[in-house]
């Protein structure tokens, strides 16, 4: 990786098969007027893995992620998902993504069932397999009990999950997840991971995760990538990159040692739209 | 459809149907077995095929017709809340100026037939300009994010949710009809005529609701959209066949036998305020 800053630093322990990475993005660059969000990333992420893309706020995740969903298009460079380029194909591309958003976003004024359902259409699931599928992905979340109840009564690990199974019915090769933890209670947190964590242990899809929280990223991810101010400053497995920073150091050590510490320098880049967001999913909530 | 149809690796499709929530994840689990080799260029349509374009675009109205109609179902208090200004024109207005005979009607039409299709048009543009808003709202709380992400062209989205708004539209002109029915207008019974308007309805909605949207799009705020909206439906409410002041009153009113191919026109402008509530005797 010609990103990687620590040469010290892994860059494949994933399951490879030897056929093209997952997703490959190769001098990624996006702007938003003069402010570069993204600057000549490159990353690969290997078929089958769990990877983690980690930074502070306004470090280029959510803009890498859009990128490689085919909602932003790259200014430079290029991405490509199971070798099908985003620029090029973005509907070939979108038909192999489940994506879940950072906000809540699932449809308060449906059910459980009908949200899914809603995707499985969109992603023209046959009709006479559709039924089948979203029991199947209602059920890989736990969530076939309260399916007929309007989404406006469930939690928001509940939403969570009812995402997941949203993002699941078009049985995805890669399930993106944009801080799929953020805003929930620990309780709900560990739900949803478990989810997640069984769901890679029936299935081989490949998940791109963003997250805040390092815990999370040193249990279940398999690979991370610290991205600091739009550029990928190292990928690794956590044990590696902990390593790089001697016996005993944590990945949050890790994490302020190739962001530079400069978490709260960045707080005008995010910090002030996470805030907003956020309180807007708490009301969304009630 | 076929099993080669896109986004469904052969493998899901060959696979029976099994029952039991313990089996549910290995259902689930073998569409991913397949892995992602399945989805080779070989086995997915021509995407830009203009019969391919027409299909997705049909599916999606489909689609997000369908999930209107749901959440109309789940829940009606919009329905409710929505048709109580229209009974409020009808039953306040409309009453009284039928009574006092201060609006010039054409003929002996009694006003509040005359009213009636400009209530119903009006309900169907408040509606309509509601969608531009929705669409900042989906915007502001990820749920379009997640639609774009979906095979699912942008214009097909904004189509769908044109249509969205005309079924909802139809629902909410019912009432109206309705309501005029029981205050005593007189209705058409050519069933040809009702599906015309309710088909007029369905277009006039979805053009006013895409115009709603466009201008979401430069808006970018509910605020702002709001005001908007409002310079909008305020003009066209008052040039409807509700208000029958100025020129339309001259023309509808005095000119009858004079310029019928006039107001033959103007008919076949707006049908659905003719067709939906005839006072033609």
């Amino acid at each position: 990786m010609s990103e990687l800053h620590d040469g010290a630093v892994a860059t494949a322990t994933a399951p490879s098969s030897g056929r093209g990475g997952a997703v490959v993005c190769s001098g990624l660059t996006y702007s938003f007027g003069a402010h570069i969000a993204v600057d000549h990333a490159d990353l690969r992420i290997e078929r089958g893995e769990t990877f983690g893309l980690l930074g502070p706020n306004g470090a280029g995740k959510t803009t890498t992620i859009r990128m490689l969903t085919t909602l932003l298009r790259p200014m430079e460079g290029s991405v490509s998902v199971f070798g099908v380029d985003a620029v090029q194909r973005p509907m070939q591309v979108r038909r192999m993504i489940g994506y879940v958003p950072q906000l809540l976003s699932a449809d308060a004024t449906l059910t459980g069932r009908e949200n899914v359902e809603l995707f499985a259409r969109l992603f023209d699931v046959p009709r006479r397999l559709r039924q089948e599928r979203v029991e199947s992905a209602l059920a890989a979340m736990g969530m076939t009990e309260p399916a007929d109840r309007l989404v406006k009564t469930y939690s928001g690990g509940m939403i969570r999950r009812l995402e997941l199974a949203q993002a699941l019915v078009n049985s995805p090769s890669l399930l993106v997840l944009d801080e799929p933890t953020v805003g929930l209670d620990p309780i709900a947190r560990t739900d949803v991971w478990e989810f997640i964590a069984g769901l890679r242990e029936t299935a081989d899809v490949t998940v791109l995760m963003t997250t805040h929280y390092m815990d999370e990223a040193d249990t279940y991810c398999d690979r991370i990538a610290l991205m600091h101010a739009g550029s990928i400053r190292a990928t690794g497995t956590p044990g590696l990159l902990k390593a790089t920073l001697g016996q005993g150091a944590t990945l949050d050590e890790v994490f302020r040692h190739y962001t530079g510490g400069t978490l709260d320098d960045d707080a005008d880049k995010g910090g002030i739209r996470d805030v907003r967001r956020a309180r807007r999913t708490a009301r969304r909530l009630g | 459809m076929t099993s080669a149809a896109p986004g469904v690796p052969p493998a899901a499709s060959a696979k029976p149907a099994r029952a039991g929530s313990d089996l549910a994840s290995s259902d689930l689990a073998s569409p991913y077995l397949a892995g992602p080799g399945n989805f080779g260029t070989a086995l997915l349509p021509p995407a830009d095929s203009p019969l391919a374009v027409a299909r997705r675009l049909a599916s999606r109205i489909v689609t997000l017709c369908w999930v209107e109609l749901r959440k109309i179902r789940h829940d009606r208090t919009e329905l409710y809340t929505r048709a109580i200004q229209p009974a409020l024109w009808l039953l306040i207005y409309g009453e009284v100026f039928t009574k006092i005979h201060a609006i010039p009607t054409p003929g002996h039409i009694p006003y509040l037939a005359y009213l009636a299709p400009g209530i119903l048009a009006q309900s169907a543009l408040f509606i309509a300009i509601f969608y531009g808003i929705q669409i900042i709202w989906e915007r502001d709380a990820g749920v379009l994010t997640k639609l774009m992400v979906t095979p699912t062209p942008r214009a097909a989205l904004i189509s769908g949710k044109a249509f969205a708004a005309g079924v909802r539209s139809v629902v909410q002109a019912t009432v109206v009809v309705i309501l005029s029915a029981i205050l005593g207008v007189t209705l058409t019974g050519n069933p040809l005529k009702l599906l015309g308007a309710a088909a007029v309805v369905v277009l006039g909605s979805a053009f006013f609701s895409c115009l709603s949207m466009s201008i979401a799009g430069l808006a970018l705020s509910r605020d702002r959209l709001m005001g908007i909206g409002q310079a909008i439906t305020m003009p066209l409410f008052f040039s409807s066949s509700a208000i029958p002041g100025g020129d339309h009153a001259g023309l509808a009113a005095g000119d009858q036998q004079v310029q019928p191919a006039v107001v033959r026109s103007r008919r076949a402008a707006r049908p659905a305020d003719r067709d939906a509530v005839s006072y033609w005797p």
